[in-house]
């Protein structure tokens, strides 16, 4: 049997590293006291470029952006670490991480938010800043660096990260385009799986291992690890002649090809490169 | 020195909820200093014609006024910011009498309310 469903030995979450950007000593002294108060860590900077050298340095979470930054501010700097981030993700093996960053406004006009998101910040928290809205857009950061571990799982990010490698300019997305030849292709796949187990011969077998083995082969050149992990089990099963052992693993397939198309589309969707 | 408070309560009380009288009373002490210093940068740029200059120094000042509530330094500091950027350069020069004005009378009152939370303080 493969464990490929046995997460429950996770291993205990990284210290949150809270970055915080803000030229005004008082609001940043202020920030600072109030992301201590939460129990998290952070440092202060005082302008765009502090902000850019801090990353470099140290792997931030959540970035506390505040707009209005003398030499380059927040929006600029965004944009470049949203610059840095495509860059990285098309040209490095490490798993593309991106940084959940919050705009401080004093301004809630929506132009002033709605330029908050064409730079690439996440959210947006009002100044001057209170400890309740600042621990629940903390917490919505966490949940969203949450989310990106829970697709890691799903799909590896290295494999993900070397298909955006081959992206050439002026020519289709090779990544988008296996990704919706995957989903067109797989649920057809699961679909011959079934029919193939219930007719309990050899030529029944035959058809479930091939078609196990197309699944995984697709599975796993996408990286998602865990279907490709269970269409080797179904294989090795039809091998055993085990077929009542694998209307189960087909059902598994199935739930787990659900996860897999949600963070593919999620892939897809957020791909800072379309 | 019948004057109304320049201060709002709530803005100190505000810096209470997350952090202890000691933080507070550093927070009074920077807001002293590094206002100001943007008082004086303001006027400096004002007298050597660079608008770019007072907007740039007034700017900080509203949130760190905000901070400890000193809302006449922040409101004027608003004010000056605007006039700055519409190249009002006689409207800025009659703010930042006020301003220094306020930041003048929002001391005294600063300085006591840090006497009492921090008395071993200077």
């Amino acid at each position: 049997m493969i464990q490929v469903t046995n997460r429950s030995q996770a291993p205990t979450p990284k210290p949150v590293r809270v970055l915080v950007a803000e030229d005004s000593p008082l609001n940043q002294q202020v920030a600072l006291k109030q992301l201590e108060k939460l129990g998290y860590q952070a440092d202060g900077v005082d302008d765009g470029t502090g902000v850019l050298e801090a990353v470099k340095r140290t792997a931030y979470d959540i970035i506390l952006m505040d707009c209005q930054m003398p030499e380059l501010n927040g929006y600029e700097a965004t944009w470049q670490i949203r610059e840095r981030e495509k860059t990285a993700a098309a040209s490095e093996d490490s798993p593309p991480r991106r940084i959940y960053i919050i705009a401080m406004t004093a301004n809630t006009r929506a132009d002033n938010r709605q330029k908050c998101l064409e730079a690439g910040m996440d959210d947006f928290i009002n100044k001057p800043v209170e400890l309740p809205e600042l621990e629940a857009a903390v917490h919505r950061g966490l949940a969203d660096r949450a989310s990106q571990k829970a697709l890691e799982d799903v799909i590896d990010p290295v494999v993900i990260a070397g298909l955006r490698q081959l992206r050439m300019p002026g020519r289709p997305d090779p990544l988008a385009e296996l990704i919706d030849l995957f989903l067109q292709e797989a649920p057809e796949q699961v679909q011959l799986l079934e029919p193939a187990v219930s007719q309990n011969d050899h030529t029944s077998l035959a058809r479930t291992f091939s078609a196990a083995s197309r699944l995984k082969g697709s599975a796993s050149n996408l990286g998602a690890r865990i279907l490709a992990a269970l269409c080797d089990e179904i294989e090795q099963t039809a091998r055993n002649w085990s077929l009542a052992d694998i209307p189960p693993l087909i059902d598994r397939v199935r739930h787990e090809l659900a996860r897999v198309r949600e963070a593919l589309e999620k892939i897809k969707g957020h791909d800072p490169g379309t | 020195m019948s004057e109304p408070s320049n201060l709002d309560p709530a803005a100190l009380q505000r810096l209470q909820r997350f952090g202890d009288s000691a933080f507070v009373c550093k927070m009074i002490n920077l807001f002293l200093d590094y206002a100001g210093q943007k008082i004086v940068e303001a006027r400096a740029a004002h007298t050597a014609g660079n608008l770019a200059g007072v907007e740039k120094a007034v700017h900080p000042i509203k949130s760190s006024a905000g901070n400890v509530g000193a809302r006449r330094i922040q409101e004027l500091a608003l004010q000056i910011e605007e006039h700055a950027r519409e190249g009002q350069a006689e409207a800025i020069a009659a703010g930042l009498t006020e301003l220094e004005k306020a930041f003048a009378a929002a001391k005294p009152e600063l300085e006591e309310k840090r006497r009492q939370l921090c008395p071993k303080q200077v």
